[in-house]
C-alpha cells in the first residue's frame, strides 16, 4: 500500500507522538526523524554527558538514532523519550567499553564559563556570589567526574543527572538495585573526595577539614 | 580529609535518595543532629548532586535526522557471518539435520515400509529449498498442490514402494546402517569440539531427527559470538568435507535403475546435491 502524501513540515512536527512512531514502525523514515528532532537535544545531552567529548557524543548520538530506527519494532509502548535514552546510553556505554578508555574533554566542558547561554540559573533569584558558587562547583564536579570508572559514571549520571531510580538504573543496566545503590555511593563518594582537592572556589562544605 | 566512613557516606547516600527504611532514617537523623562532620558532609552530598541535576542542557549542535543512506548503510555494516548462529546451537543443529534429511533420502530410497509416510512427510516440509520444490514436483507425486500432500503421495506411490525393483542379488546401498553412519558421524563431530554441552545437544540432535528439522526450522538468523561455540562449531564444520565426501559415492553406486528407481535416483540426487552445496557452503564460508 503506497505511503500517504507526506504532510509538511510544519504539520509534522505537530502530529501526536503515537501516530509518527506507528508510522516510523511501518518504514517511514519522514516520521521517525520528526522524533529525532523532538528528542535529539535530551539524547545528545546524554551522550555528551557520557562520553564527555562534543565528537564521541555526536557519533554515539547518531548510531543510537539509527539503531532505535531499526529496532522500532521493539518499542512496546511508555515513555519513547526513556526507550530512546536507554539505547543511546547502552550505546554510549558499549562505545566506551570498547575503546577502554576515559574520554579526552570531560563533563567540565558541559559547562562553559564563556558561555552565558548555558549558565544555570536557578528558579530561586540567588545571589552573586551563590551563582558563582554553584557554577564553579559544576565546573570541579565536572573535573573529577574523571576519576570515576566507567561503570560508576554510568550510574552516577543516570541518576544524579538523569534522575533515573534505583529500579530504573538497575533494569537498563541489568544490575541488581543493591549494585546500583553502593555503586552510586561509591561514585559519589569519590566525586566528594575529588572536590576537596579543588576546594578554593567552592562553597565552605567542600573545604578540606582542618 | 573527611574523617567520614564509606559506611556512613553509603548511609547518607541511600538517605538522599530516599532508600533508607523508616527505622534508620531515623537513627541517621538523631545522628545527624548530633554529629557536626556527618552535618557537613551531609549538606556538601546535597549541594554536590544538586549541582549535577542543575547542570545545563547541552543543546544537539547538528540535526541528528536520518537519512535513507545512513539506514542502508547502517544496516550493510551489520556483520554477516556464513553461520550466523547464536551460540553454535544453530550451526551444530543444522548440520546434523542435513545429515538426519540425506539420511531420510537413502531411507526413502531403500523402500520403506508402506505403513511409514509420517517419516517422509516431515522432512521435506521442513525444507524450505528448491530443491525440494523440484523433488516434490516430482513426476511420482500427485498434482495435489500442498507439499505436504504432494509427500505423502510420494511415500504411497506403489512404484516407489516397490522392493522388487531392487535386484535381490546386489547389497541395498542405502540402508539403516548408512543412516546410522551419517548420524555416528554427526555425534564424533560434536565429541571432537571441546565443550561438552554443546556435544550433547549435537548427540541429542542427532538422535531426534525430527527434533533437529524443526531446529534448523526454527532457528533463524542469529549470532554466532562466543568463540568457544564457535570452535565447537568448527570442529563440526571440519569434519562435514569428509562426510559431504562419502555422499556423491552413493549416487553412481545405485542399482540398475528400473522405472521407479530412475525417480527415485532424481529424487536422491536432488537432496544429495542440496546437501552437498549446503555443506560446501558452510565449509567454505
Amino acid at each position: 500500500m503506497a505511503e500517504p502524501p507526506s504532510p509538511t513540515h510544519d504539520a509534522d512536527e505537530n502530529r501526536p507522538e503515537s501516530d509518527l512512531i506507528a508510522q516510523a514502525q511501518n518504514g517511514n523514515l519522514d516520521a521517525f526523524n520528526v522524533l529525532v528532532r523532538r528528542y535529539q537535544d535530551v539524547c545528545y545531552n546524554l551522550a555528551y554527558r557520557l562520553m564527555g567529548d562534543e565528537t564521541s557524543a555526536e557519533d554515539a548520538t547518531q548510531e543510537a538514532f539509527i539503531k532505535a530506527y531499526q529496532r522500532l519494532d521493539g518499542y512496546r509502548g511508555g515513555s519513547f523519550e526513556g526507550w530512546l535514552k536507554r539505547i543511546v546510553s547502552n550505546t554510549c556505554y558499549d562505545e566506551m567499553r570498547r575503546r577502554q578508555r576515559r574520554p579526552i574533554v570531560y563533563l567540565e566542558d558541559m559547562v562553559a564559563p564563556d558561555s552565558d547561554d548555558e549558565a544555570p540559573l536557578p528558579a530561586e533569584t540567588p545571589t552573586p556570589e551563590q551563582v558563582a558558587q554553584t557554577h564553579e562547583l559544576q565546573r570541579a564536579i565536572a573535573r573529577c567526574i574523571r576519576s570515576l570508572t566507567l561503570d560508576q559514571r554510568m550510574v552516577l549520571v543516570l541518576s544524579d543527572v538523569e534522575g533515573l531510580r534505583y529500579d530504573a538504573i538497575a533494569e537498563q543496566l541489568q544490575i541488581a538495585q543493591g549494585t546500583v545503590k553502593s555503586r552510586l555511593s561509591r561514585a559519589r563518594l569519590a566525586v566528594r573526595r575529588c572536590l576537596q582537592g579543588v576546594s578554593e572556589l567552592l562553597p565552605a562544605q567542600f573545604r578540606l577539614a582542618e | 580529609m573527611t574523617n567520614l566512613s564509606p559506611q556512613d557516606f553509603d548511609l547518607l547516600s541511600a538517605h538522599l535518595d530516599g532508600a533508607l527504611s523508616a527505622t534508620e532514617a531515623q537513627k541517621l537523623e538523631e545522628r545527624l543532629a548530633q554529629d557536626a562532620e556527618l552535618q557537613r558532609e551531609w549538606q556538601a552530598l546535597q549541594m554536590m548532586v544538586g549541582a549535577l541535576r542543575d547542570l545545563p542542557l547541552r543543546p544537539a549542535p547538528r540535526d541528528f535526522s536520518l537519512t535513507p543512506e545512513q539506514v542502508g548503510a547502517s544496516r550493510e555494516r551489520e556483520p554477516r557471518r556464513i553461520i550466523t548462529a547464536r551460540r553454535g546451537w544453530f550451526g551444530l543443529a543444522s548440520v546434523a539435520s542435513l545429515l538426519v534429511v540425506v539420511g531420510l533420502a537413502i531411507l526413502i530410497n531403500q523402500a520403506p515400509p508402506p505403513d511409514e509416510p509420517v517419516l517422509v512427510a516431515v522432512a521435506p516440509t521442513h525444507v524450505t529449498d528448491t530443491a525440494t520444490e523440484r523433488l516434490l514436483a516430482s513426476p511420482t507425486a500427485d498434482e495435489t498442490p500442498e507439499p505436504l500432500m504432494q509427500a505423502e503421495a510420494l511415500t504411497d506411490d506403489e512404484a516407489l514402494m516397490d522392493d522388487e525393483a531392487l535386484p535381490d542379488d546386489e547389497p541395498p546401498i542405502a540402508t539403516f546402517d548408512m543412516l546410522e553412519d551419517v548420524l555416528e558421524q554427526a555425534d564424533l563431530s560434536a565429541e571432537l569440539a571441546d565443550d561438552s554441552l554443546d556435544a550433547d545437544i549435537a548427540e541429542d540432535i542427532a538422535e531426534d531427527g525430527v527434533g533437529a528439522m524443526r531446529a534448523f526450522a526454527l532457528t533463524p538468523d542469529t549470532s554466532l559470538e562466543d568463540e568457544d561455540e564457535a570452535f565447537a562449531l568448527d570442529a563440526v564444520m571440519e569434519q562435514a568435507p569428509s562426510i559431504a565426501e562419502t555422499l556423491p559415492q552413493a549416487v553412481p553406486a545405485m542399482p540398475p535403475a528400473s522405472a521407479p528407481m530412475d525417480v527415485e535416483g532424481d529424487w536422491l540426487s536432488i537432496v544429495l546435491q542440496w546437501a552437498l552445496s549446503f555443506l560446501r557452503g558452510l565449509v567454505g564460508g
